[in-house]
């Protein structure tokens, strides 16, 4: 069926397609409609599931962790501080390995205060042992939900769709909405492997003390691994069963080109138009779309950006005191593999400052300009 | 925990910390200083309630969709719920706590749906009673001499009610007037109780025809002759053709079939008979004005009745009262009343009016019915019973001042609702039957603590509209004697029960099952009720703190080792 709209309803219908028995969730801009779409959803009844209302966000995902943890398919979704405060909870969900799935719509921190995207709450909780995909439109915000699930629930670890504040939130756009029955086929009921159960009770999270606790880190570090061939698995059976695909990276007009845009969110839309204007006028600029951040594609990453001169990663984000985060996991991984590609690290449109298609063209021309970057950040658009 | 798990390798560690064996072994009970524990509190509206009636359990039973429990847990403690649901001045709904949330449950009509209810599906089994050989004599079969009787019958003794008048019923026949309580109701509740085999001899006035003599066979007699005597204070003119007194003329439009009062009716006072009167008077075709001498505020009407008086058209003149009736040949033709103004306050706390001179005003009136108030003939009493101002002296449980004897209703309590008088009667039946069995301890009073308002946890209680009990027209109710108020169907009535915060008592809403972390807390299927692992509650509290309706409470643990 097809119907035009937002992305946080993209988000709702993906989570109702999915099945969620269990939704703990606080309200927070520019996440807010998601939460509504859901109580509607529930209190109509078109979905059976319990809402449940919280008093925090860090209620919300320890909410999750209860549930899930008695089996159940659960649902969150949040957004910048709202995120910060789970933090701590977070890493309690992806230690008792539990399939939560949670959509996070990227807004920037405070303070100062601000409600715009960036991605700098997200990317704060890279090691907490989350699973983190990153969508380019609404239709991928809703099929990345559903095929989260999948992952999730086949690797135990807990997955986080995002997807960017406003820009995609709160836009509408045609999706495709998928029928249930088909759903119901790609992503079966939950099975849980463990489970709280009063009948058979059995203490949960207890001390592993320094002779086991490594072993059980590298089992999560596992799963990080298995989730990259699952998700590429779930992807494969997602295109069979919906027609649509997106990999857990996408190359576009990358194979031969002589500069690799790096993007992740909507900025890749962007990026698609600019890199085909490049391509009418002759010059070989192509792109690579970050969906799958964590666990990081390291192989295929590098085996793509080997072959490419120059690299222009467009972060929407900053580790204060280091670079972009993109262009640190690029940077990481071309290391001692691509002593012949050149990174530019790209920072644009912190707090939900446009990056339009003339800021990605100066980008191009900046790095056309140049051998290598004269320094690890290259800030775009600020004033002077 | 002899099990010991050896790890070899990576392999041998899982993915996640999770106990191999089941860790109830771990008895965190020992950690717990604040113990819960469930614990029956009272509500409001059975602390109100005369009868103290459990009304929070019933309205449960209904909302659960069991009508019949619900019925058959009000007969327990009140023989008349299909009169009570019609005139009781129900002080339940005063107290209730939801009044000061949203607005107070619609208990008085859902007791006349359960009443009416009850009554469709014929009598109640009453089960096996040991019979009792001492017989009981109840003089009068008003509310209390009907309610005492059952009570007794329902404890297995045999009562004989006597009654001076033709019928039984006493005020609830002879004072209340159709319209407010049928006939037909009244017969099937009076019915009831005696198909519980009380022995009714109608037509005996105690005094003259029945004598302490008649009385030597029973072992003990509750007297309940209701306050019958009319105060006349003398008015010039009272003795016109046209004056009435408000409960003879009560009782005469119930034996009467044409009742000519003339075309403007004055009614003179402001209680229940005054309001009762004028309201009859205006059914019988007349135009009806009420002279009372104090404010609207200070009628000892029932508020309700005022105001549907109102509704019909009544005209009401306040601070005023009748200094002459006036009339020719022998016939009323108006009163001369007076102004009044508030004085001295007197006995019942209010200010005594006192008539300004002057202030001389005439009212023409075909009728006059006056209705100043009724108090106990206690012309009959048996000799050496004390009286204390005006009424048989009782102390809490009825007992008089002559062994053997109980008394209660408005000869002894003075109280005038149709509630006080049945459970002074009830009062009396479970005095009755102790000193019977030679307990003669006073009963225990309900001392349980009441769950006040701040108690409930409404954050489980979103707000809902109170039940609309609607009414006949204005034009449906002139001319003629039909209910005035109609009940609810089941569904309504249902959904109205389910407003019930059944403060204090718990209806196993398994709120305190779902939050306690522990799972220490179980529903213990044939006790019908909740149970608490003491092994294993940690003391935390949740479920206390979280009961919708305090039906838990948190004390500090006693240790005993």
């Amino acid at each position: 069926m097809e119907r035009v709209i937002s992305g946080n309803e993209a988000v709702a219908y993906g989570a109702m397609l999915s099945r969620v028995q269990i939704i703990p969730a606080y309200p927070i801009s520019p996440q807010t409609t998601i939460v509504e779409a859901l109580a509607d959803f529930c209190g109509s009844g078109k979905l059976k599931a319990d809402f449940v209302r919280v008093e925090s966000e860090h209620s919300a995902m320890a909410c999750c962790i209860g549930a899930a943890s008695a089996g159940a398919r659960t649902f969150t979704a949040t957004s910048a501080q709202g995120l910060a405060l789970m933090h701590e909870v977070l890493h309690w969900a992806a230690g008792s390995r539990l399939p939560i799935v949670m959509a996070n719509v990227n807004r920037a921190m405070s303070a100062p205060w601000t409600m715009w995207c960036d991605q700098g709450d997200s990317l704060a909780q890279r090691d907490t042992g989350w699973l983190q995909f990153y969508c380019e439109d609404n239709q991928e915000v809703l099929d990345s939900l559903i095929m989260a699930y999948r992952v999730s629930e086949k690797v135990l670890l807990p997955s986080m769709v995002c997807l960017d504040g406003f820009i995609l939130s709160h836009t509408y756009e045609q999706v495709d909405i998928p029928d249930i029955k088909d759903v119901d086929r790609y992503l079966p009921s939950y099975r849980p492997r463990f489970k709280l159960d009063v009948d058979d009770p059995h203490s949960f999270n207890g001390a592993f003390p320094p002779e086991v606790y490594m072993e059980q880190r590298v089992k999560l570090q596992e799963a990080m691994e298995e989730a990259k061939r699952e998700a590429r698995a779930a992807d494969e059976e997602f295109g069979k069963a919906f027609g649509r695909r997106y990999g857990i990276m996408e190359e576009y007009s990358a194979e031969d080109a002589d500069i690799l845009l790096v993007t992740s969110g909507t900025i890749t839309g962007t990026a698609r138009g600019v890199v085909d204007d490049y391509r009418k006028k002759g010059e070989r600029v192509g792109l690579l779309k970050m969906k799958m951040f964590r666990p990081f594609p390291t192989e295929e990453v590098r085996r793509v950006l080997q072959r490419v001169r120059k690299v222009a990663v467009i972060d929407r984000n900053i580790s204060f005191g280091a670079t972009g985060i993109f262009a640190q996991e690029v940077r990481s991984v071309l290391h001692r593999h691509g002593e012949g590609t050149s990174v530019f690290g790209f920072v644009a449109g912190l707090g939900g400052r446009d990056v339009t298609p003339g800021v990605l063209q100066e980008m191009v021309e900046q790095v056309k300009g140049k051998e290598a970057p004269e320094g690890d950040i290259v800030w775009m658009g600020v004033k002077p | 925990m002899e099990d010991k798990i050896i790890i070899k390798g990576i392999r041998d560690v899982p993915m996640l910390s999770v106990s191999l064996q089941s860790t109830l072994w771990n008895k965190t009970g020992n950690w717990r200083y604040l113990r819960p524990s469930y614990a029956s509190l009272r509500a409001p509206c059975s602390q109100a309630c005369p009868l103290e009636q459990d009304i929070s359990f019933y309205l449960t039973s209904l909302a659960d969709g069991k009508p019949e429990e619900a019925w058959l847990k009000i007969l327990e403690s009140n023989p008349f719920p299909s009169i009570c649901g019609r005139v009781c001045h129900h002080p339940c709904e005063v107290d209730c706590n939801r009044k000061d949330y949203d607005r107070a449950l619609a208990i008085n009509v859902l007791e006349r749906f359960l009443g009416d209810w009850g009554m469709k599906q014929g009598r109640p089994d009453g089960g096996r009673i040991e019979k009792r050989k001492e017989k009981i004599a109840v003089i009068g079969s008003g509310p209390a001499g009907l309610s005492c009787a059952y009570f007794l019958a329902r404890n297995g003794y045999p009562v004989t009610i006597f009654e001076a008048m033709a019928d039984p019923g006493g005020m609830l026949r002879y004072g209340i007037p159709q319209y407010r309580l049928p006939r037909k109701i009244l017969n099937q509740e009076i019915d009831r109780i005696l198909a519980l085999g009380v022995e009714i001899q109608t037509g005996k006035r105690f005094g003259s025809d029945v004598g302490l003599e008649d009385l030597r066979p029973y072992a003990s007699v509750f007297l309940a002759t209701g306050s019958w005597a009319e105060q006349k204070p003398k008015i010039r003119g009272d003795d016109l053709k046209g004056v009435w007194h408000g409960l003879t003329f009560l009782r005469e439009v119930n034996s009467r079939k044409k009742f000519p009062l003339g075309k403007k009716v004055l009614v003179v006072g402001g209680g229940n008979t005054a309001i009762d009167s004028a309201r009859t008077a205006w059914r019988l075709g007349s135009k009806v004005t009420v002279l009372y001498r104090r404010a609207k505020e200070d009628m000892p009407a029932i508020p309700e009745e005022v105001e549907e008086a109102l509704k019909e058209g009544m005209e009401f003149i306040f601070n005023a009262t009748p200094a002459e009736i006036l009339g020719k040949k022998d016939k009323v033709q108006g009163v001369a009343s007076l102004r009044t103004k508030p004085g001295r306050t007197d006995a019942s706390g209010r200010k005594s009016p006192v008539p300004i001179s002057g202030t001389k005003f005439l009212l023409q009136a075909d009728s006059v019915i006056l209705a100043l108030g009724e108090r106990a003939d206690l012309s009959f009493l048996p000799e050496g019973m004390r009286t204390e101002n005006g009424l048989v002296a009782i102390d809490p449980w009825g007992r008089t001042s002559l062994p053997g004897f109980f008394a209660g209703g408005d000869t002894a309590t003075g109280q005038g609702y149709v509630s006080q008088a049945i459970a002074s009667g009830k009062r009396s039946a479970l005095a009755i039957d102790r000193s019977l069995k030679g307990q003669n301890a006073n009963p225990a009073e309900d001392a349980r603590e009441v769950v006040r308002l701040d108690r409930i946890n409404l954050d489980y209680f979103p707000p809902r509209e109170r039940a609309k009990v609607s009414s006949l027209e204005w034009k449906e109710r002139t001319g003629g004697f039909k209910e005035v108020h109609k009940g609810l169907s089941l569904l309504p009535a249902r959904k109205e029960s389910e407003r019930c915060f059944s403060c204090g008592n718990c209806i196993r809403c398994n709120v305190c099952l779902m939050v306690c972390p522990d799972v220490a807390i179980s529903f213990r299927e044939e006790q019908r009720e909740y149970g608490i692992d003491y092994d294993h509650c940690k003391g935390c509290g949740i479920c206390a703190v979280e009961c919708p309706r305090s039906a838990m409470i948190l004390e500090e643990e006693k240790w005993s080792e």
